[in-house]
């Protein structure tokens, strides 16, 4: 049997498109490498006419993918680089990079999710429209609305990482991408919802980066974004999802109520009530006088008072905090490892089951044998240790 | 207790997937144990293609050692024929779980009557339903073959072994598990987590009061 009796000749051409696109190459380069018309090669990627094996193999070279990676029945075919690229014309080499890196991630998760039959519970709250009105109301108000569906009150976000991810089942990497770009969102019919940010930027900057990257999710679901660093939000999506982000990280009555309390009855705003508040709230200490000037609870330029006058420094953080500024953040250490540790494991369990060898994997999880071994050896399972009491009880 | 290499045949071609490769681009000593065992050396282009192109910071030893390897005539890369895309085409058709290295790597033994020699285990049983239990070698065949053990002084036969293992992760099968440890001794087998069931091998262990 050839592989391509496996799948419709529909599903051949829909996978060879996405593998050229996510190849950045035009359809005129693939029909001539493989000696047809313009018209025959649309004919196969339309789904009209099946492929040759021949002229397979030489599509596979030609997108740097395999055959198995291309054809086997299970394989995830997303598309979300081209979508990266169509995003204001051209992209940036970073954010065409960082686009490929989350495909990847994608890919890999889903289809490792599929192959071992996991089931990934989401809980989509409905996508807004951010069409008609004030944008930066509509920001706090879905802000207000979302905390209320979650059922999470209106005081500091424990981990706001956990909550995307667990409580919404929003797909979130933390990986060390270009230093210019916070995050990337973009979500897909087939795989949901996907936030990849960047584990090179401090903890709290991912705070924000993460809370704007939902403002999206809940106000342009269905157009991918890019958040890069110093970005200047001029657009309306942009602001409506910079408004959302604040309003849900430190909304407006509790900010205040915690802000009084943390100042008492002094007259002025000290360094030790920012560095004090942000800590609180998970932020940092710019976003938390930048959101204390917007509700007008200090005087515009605050901020930049502390800045010009050096007076919150992370020497002074430390001071403060002490070993509280330390902050736990697994996701800095997960991002220097090759896979997550959530993908190592399945990915392991898929080999020990044989559900996928070792050079599927290396092309699937983009990594060469012997990380993958090592990937392998560390999450092997203890094949004697096997007490019932260790076995799940039957459902 | 000795390895039986079953590389006995002097006219015999090999046809080696990426891991053999790997193997012997790790242990260090591998263009000399290619010129040692003196038979010919072949790879897919698939599974070449798989080194050339591939990812991941620990590659690009491997892809030095491969050219170096092909540049010496040591091992020549073998393209599929007409007649070898058929039995490739089948082969992956049949077989989901099997990467296009070893596709290849089969279709060209099958075709050429060449001697295939693959670690995975999916790879493996493939290969041995297709040619049968006793013409289906490890890279273990390889690194300890006869010739390669007389050729280096002991000690450095075990260091290539402990690399192979330690730099490699290669797999080997559990029967021969037992010989590797005795080669190399328990001290350098804890640093080998590939060697088959390691987990429970470190708990036997420390059971049997080694001192670990």
């Amino acid at each position: 049997m050839s592989i391509l009796n496996c799948l419709s000749p529909a599903e051949v051409g829909r996978r060879l498109r996405v593998a050229r696109e996510n190849a950045g190459m035009r359809i005129e380069e693939s029909a001539e490498a493989i000696g047809s018309s313009l018209e025959a090669y649309a004919s196969i990627e339309n789904g009209m006419q099946l492929v040759q094996f021949d002229k397979l193999l030489a599509l596979t070279k030609l997108y740097r993918v395999s055959v198995n990676g291309l054809m086997r029945p299970e394989a995830v075919h997303v598309n979300l680089i081209p979508r990266f690229r169509r995003l204001n014309g051209s992209q940036s080499d970073a954010v065409i990079e960082a686009a490929k890196l989350l495909n990847y991630l994608v890919r890999a998760e889903v289809e490792l999710e599929n192959i071992l039959a996991i089931k990934r519970t989401t809980r989509y709250p409905e996508e807004k429209d951010i069409s008609v009105g004030d944008v930066e109301l509509l920001g706090n108000q879905h802000a207000r609305e979302l905390r209320k569906w979650l059922d999470i009150g209106s005081g500091p976000i424990a981990n706001i990482f956990s909550l995307i991810e667990f409580d919404i089942g929003i797909r979130l990497f933390q990986r060390n991408i270009s230093h210019s770009i916070s995050g990337l969102f973009v979500y897909d019919e087939s795989v949901g919802a996907c936030i990849l940010l960047n584990a090179s930027h401090s903890l709290r900057q991912r705070v924000y980066s993460v809370a704007h990257e939902l403002g999206h999710f809940i106000g342009t679901r269905h157009a991918p974004e890019t958040f890069e660093d110093n970005e200047r939000f001029t657009s309306r999506e942009e602001r409506y999802a910079d408004s959302f982000a604040r309003s849900f990280l430190t909304p407006s009555d509790c900010f205040t109520d915690t802000f009084k309390r943390f100042v008492g009855n002094s007259d002025r705003i000290e360094r030790d009530h920012v560095i004090r508040l942000a800590y609180k709230f998970g932020v940092s200490e710019e976003f938390c006088v930048r959101r204390l000037e917007e509700l007008e609870l200090v005087k515009k330029g605050t901020w930049d008072w502390f800045q010009s006058n050096k007076q919150i420094t992370p020497k002074n953080v430390l001071e403060v905090l002490g070993v509280a500024f330390k902050e736990h953040d697994p996701a800095k250490a997960e991002a220097k490892q090759p896979i997550s540790h959530r993908v190592g494991v399945m990915a392991t369990r898929a080999w020990e089951q044989e559900l996928l060898s070792e050079g599927q994997l290396v092309e699937l999880l983009g990594l060469d044998r012997i990380t993958l071994r090592t990937i392998f050896n560390e999450n092997q399972s203890e094949e004697e240790t096997t007490d019932d009491i260790l076995e799940f009880p039957v459902r | 207790m000795t390895f039986s290499s079953s590389l006995s045949d002097d006219f015999a071609t090999f046809v080696i997937d990426t891991s053999v490769l790997i193997n012997l681009a790790s242990c260090k000593r591998g263009k000399e144990i290619l010129q040692v065992i003196d038979n010919p050396f072949v790879l897919a282009e698939e599974a070449a293609n798989e080194i050339r192109f591939g990812n991941g910071s620990r590659i690009e030893p491997v892809k030095s050692f491969l050219q170096d390897v092909l540049d010496t005539n040591l091992v020549r890369i073998a393209t599929l024929s007409i007649e070898e895309r058929i039995v490739y085409d089948r082969i992956t058709g049949m077989y989901l779980n099997l990467d296009d290295g070893e596709s290849a790597t089969i279709a060209v033994a099958k075709c050429r009557n060449f001697t295939p020699i693959i670690d995975e285990k999916i790879g493996r049983r493939v290969a041995i339903n297709e040619f049968g239990d006793g013409r289906v070698m490890a890279s273990l065949d390889v690194l300890a073959h006869p010739k390669v053990e007389s050729h280096f002084e002991h000690i450095d036969f075990r260091n290539l072994i402990y690399l192979a293992l330690n730099v490699g992760r290669m797999n080997v099968l559990p029967l021969h598990r037992d010989y590797i440890i005795e080669l190399i001794g328990i001290e350098l087998a804890l640093k080998c987590p590939s060697l088959p069931n390691f987990k429970a091998l470190i708990r036997e262990w420390k059971e049997d009061g080694k001192k670990l």
